[in-house]
């Protein structure tokens, strides 16, 4: 039976269509604004967190030798490297903060606990920048002993006290799990070859072998291999970049972080080699024949000692030199005190 | 004139299509309302992070280890070594150091201002962008040491910072 509506009825219909309509309208305006709000206080927050750690950062490099801790950050930081780019993201933000100005040397996660900042001064020899070792209290640092001389030995004893950190000796049945949620397992070629590693939770620990070849004066070189792909190898000059290597744990993070180093290293040559030349200039003007020349004139052993310096840091490093060159420099800063002149650095 | 008489639907119709267009309206002026605050918060803040810039600059630059003073191997705090301050200008000035000290310090005009010694100003660090759409400008008071002469001064550093 055909039925016919009349005139009323089709507009009582048009109007609650016309109101569904206008409504959903109005109803998927408001969650599609909610929702990009919501996402852009996220990017905020994620930014205003970054930007709080960089201030932090920046802050803790300006107090050179020092272990600062931070009770408990809230937040996970991941640390990455890509392409000779380091940086870092909060997790759960997709914002990534790139590390201009700091030299970092961090495991590859941190953070959601209390917070442990270290400051060395790299110096080569003269202080080049500060460098910051990150640690926390998930990260649980084992040195398997090599000895009273060995260098992991030696790395133990430079680690603060503040680290979680522990010297596994030849009597210690193994590596147990403490609760920890990451461990690195730093060696040697001197300590023993085998370490019982099966109490550990998979996944959740790493290896990294460092071995010093010799040293020159304070200033000990060597190489780095990683744990598990042993044909990674990265060499390093200095106890700031050896202990650099033991607070990553891991071969490709650390290079990445060293060949900023080495970077900063070699603007900051160039910056002492135009020292040297202008310091020249200031005792040419008191005596053209200025016995500080001897130390600070264009063929001065000042200059021929940084000249090397800036050879292997353009070239391919030969690790061995440049320790050797940074140990007559440190002789020279001593020397140039005796004579009379300006201290070198 | 001839009057028009408009029906009950018809009138029905009408208000219906005014109560959307006014809600329409209502809601247009809120988000004009909304944006225009937050417009104005996002340039306040704007320029407070230019301020911090600026100030976190001139104390990055300060503390730089290529311009601190140095004796026995240990640098002084808020202390700048006269011929390192020229040698870092020097060296930054092109060339692959200028590369990692644009990426540290940015677009900025860093000077020594020695307005209370008889020395001549010294820049620092100088690199401006091509485009200047501002720039906020700190002072911190510093010691310069002549190192040739054993002489120290009082001057203070002025950091420029260009957005």
């Amino acid at each position: 039976m055909k039925m016919v509506k009349n005139k009323g009825q089709v507009e009582i219909s048009f109007n609650w269509i016309f109101v569904l309509i206008a409504g959903g309208l109005i109803l998927f305006f408001f969650i599609t604004f909610i929702v990009n709000q919501r996402e852009a206080s996220m990017e905020e927050l994620g930014r205003r967190v970054q930007d709080r750690f960089d201030s932090i950062f920046t802050i803790i490099q300006q107090t050179p030798d020092s272990v600062q801790s931070f009770d408990h950050i809230a937040t996970e930081l991941e640390f990455m490297c890509e392409e000779g780019v380091q940086s870092y993201m909060v997790r759960g933000s997709s914002a990534v903060t790139f590390i201009d100005s700091q030299i970092i040397f961090s495991p590859r996660y941190i953070g959601d606990s209390r917070l442990v900042a270290w400051t060395r001064n790299f110096r080569g020899p003269y202080p080049v920048t500060p460098v910051l070792y990150l640690s926390d209290d998930r990260n649980m640092f084992y040195f398997i002993d090599d000895g009273e001389n060995g260098f992991v030995r030696d790395l133990f004893n430079r680690f603060p006290d503040a680290f979680q950190k522990e010297l596994i000796r030849e009597d210690n049945p193994g590596l147990e799990d403490k609760g920890y949620d990451f461990y690195t397992i730093i060696f040697s070629d001197d300590s023993r070859s085998e370490f019982d590693v099966t109490l550990l939770p998979d996944d959740s620990y790493t290896r990294i072998r460092i071995n010093v070849t010799g040293r020159h004066g304070d200033v000990p070189y060597g190489e780095v291999r990683d744990g598990v792909d042993e044909d990674v190898v990265v060499e390093f000059v200095g106890y700031e970049m050896a202990l650099g290597a033991a607070v990553i744990g891991d071969a490709n993070l650390f290079e990445c972080s060293k060949d900023r180093l080495l970077q900063r290293y070699a603007a900051s040559n160039e910056v002492q080699i135009k020292r040297v030349h202008e310091l020249w200039g200031g005792y040419q003007a008191i005596n053209p024949d200025h016995r500080c020349g001897i130390i600070y004139n264009e063929t001065g052993l000042a200059m021929s000692g940084l000249e090397n310096i800036k050879s292997h840091l353009d070239g391919s490093v030969n690790y061995e030199d440049l320790a050797s060159i940074m140990s007559e420099l440190q002789d020279l800063n001593d020397q140039s005190r005796r004579i009379g002149c300006a201290w070198f650095y | 004139m001839r009057m028009v008489l408009l029906r009950k639907s018809q009138v029905q119709m009408g208000e219906t299509i005014s109560v959307v267009i006014i809600i329409v309206i209502l809601i247009v002026l809120g988000l004009v309302f909304y944006f225009s605050l937050s417009g104005s918060g996002v340039e306040r803040e704007r320029e407070e992070v230019q301020e911090l810039d600026s100030i976190s600059t001139a104390i990055f630059v300060s503390r730089m280890e290529e311009i601190k003073c140095s004796r026995a191997g240990a640098t002084t705090y808020a202390c700048i070594d006269m011929y390192k301050a020229k040698a870092f200008h020097n060296a930054s000035s092109s060339g692959m150091p200028r590369e990692i000290y644009t990426s540290l310090i940015g677009y900025a005009n860093v000077t020594l201002n020695m307005h209370y010694s008889t020395q001549k100003n010294i820049t620092i660090y100088s690199h401006e962008p091509s485009n200047i759409s501002g720039s906020v400008t700190a002072y911190m008071p510093v010691m310069v040491s002549d190192p040739v002469n054993n002489t120290q001064h009082f001057a203070y550093l002025e950091v420029e910072v260009f957005s």
